[in-house]
């Protein structure tokens, strides 16, 4: 199967390869994997809590070519980004980006996954998470 | 259990015919939608199957769909019994094999693999070891012997610890199996839970076999 050159950008010169300690209160970690591919994925973000944008964000994949364009992308689109924004970051923005064909629609998946997840591990840390059972109790 | 019958109208003789042959005029059936490899080889939806039984259905149903016996028939029977022959196969390899009928029984009560999430430690361990090949990768590329060595052994004592989590796992997986079969005879609706908890075996088994494919290339 043919990449797209986007996706062999993004393989070979991945932005934003790394990690921050995820015990700072201002990092929000995201760890989700593909169990069909045995995939991989961490997002970090670094989250600024006085403007609540995010400041820096970085990520290590193990998997598929498209697998880390689709995160090493998805830290290029955060970087600057308000928590709300991020979490309207879609999948199909990532596909239609990268050009993924429809058998790697699925990686693009496990990006929009990995922000989620890396925002409310923040929220988390930070005691604002949205809790919506406890709303429900309380209403 | 109700199952979805391939049926349709025998177009020799116009009997309704839900199986490979018209149980009236004995013609061999084209194949209809929706083929259920359970019922394609006259098993219930079951999961703890007897696997010499199966072979001896496969077998007999080999010689009675086979081609050759159809050279002189008319096109249409020919096609069905090309059809059959090939359906045959592919429901023989996937029933036959404990964890493929599984799989499959899954995937026809509607179960979606990616759906699942695997448990945080489960994935933290899955990236941590992943990390430790990478290090090996860099020290063989390195032409580093010492410190390729060092991860070849810690990779080696993490290879033994997954395969004996893989066999644990297939024996937790196998042991349900009667207890799908039992909730069906009771017919009571507890079959969901026992396919939930396989469905999440099924997806930590798959983390666990990449990871032992991917630690054994690199030795």
């Amino acid at each position: 199967m043919a990449y797209s050159d986007k996706v062999i950008d993004h393989y070979n010169n991945p932005r934003n390869v790394g990690s921050f300690d995820k015990k700072d209160p201002s990092v929000g970690t995201g760890l989700v994997g593909a169990p069909e591919c045995g995939d991989v994925m961490k997002l970090q973000v670094k989250i600024n809590p006085d403007t609540n944008v995010i400041e820096d964000a970085k990520f290590k994949t193990f998997g598929c070519g498209s697998a880390i364009a689709s995160s090493s992308l998805a830290t290029e689109w955060l970087k600057g980004r308000s928590v709300d924004q991020a979490l309207e970051i879609k999948n199909t923005e990532i596909v239609k980006e990268l050009n993924l064909p429809p058998v790697k629609i699925h990686c693009s998946v496990l990006a929009e996954d990995a922000i989620k997840a890396a925002i409310h591990d923040y929220q988390k840390k930070q005691g604002t998470e949205n809790k919506p059972e406890e709303a429900m109790a309380n209403a | 259990m109700e199952q979805t019958l391939e049926r349709g109208r025998c177009p020799n003789c116009g009997a309704v015919a839900s199986s490979h042959f018209c149980s009236d005029c004995k013609r061999i059936q084209p194949v209809r939608s929706n083929v259920d490899y359970f019922e394609f080889l006259e098993l219930p939806r079951l999961l703890a199957i007897d696997e010499a039984a199966l072979e001896k259905t496969f077998y007999s149903l080999s010689r009675a769909l086979h081609p050759d016996y159809f050279m002189g028939a008319s096109d249409e029977e020919r096609q069905a019994s090309l059809a059959r022959s090939s359906i045959l196969n592919d429901a023989y390899r996937t029933l036959r094999d404990p964890i493929r009928r599984v799989q499959y029984l899954l995937k026809l009560e509607g179960y979606k693999e990616a759906e699942k999430r695997a448990p945080a430690d489960l994935l933290e361990e899955v990236f941590e070891l992943n990390m430790q090949i990478e290090e090996l990768k860099n020290a063989k590329k390195a032409g580093d012997e010492q410190e390729a060595q060092e991860a070849r052994e810690s990779l080696e004592e993490a290879l033994t610890g997954l395969k004996q989590r893989l066999a644990g796992i297939d024996d937790t997986i196998f042991s349900l199996f009667s207890q799908w079969d039992a909730a069906i005879a009771a017919e009571n609706g507890s079959g969901k839970t026992v396919l939930d908890d396989i469905s999440e075996l099924l997806s930590n088994r798959s983390y666990i076999r990449s990871l032992i494919r991917e630690i054994e290339e690199e030795f």
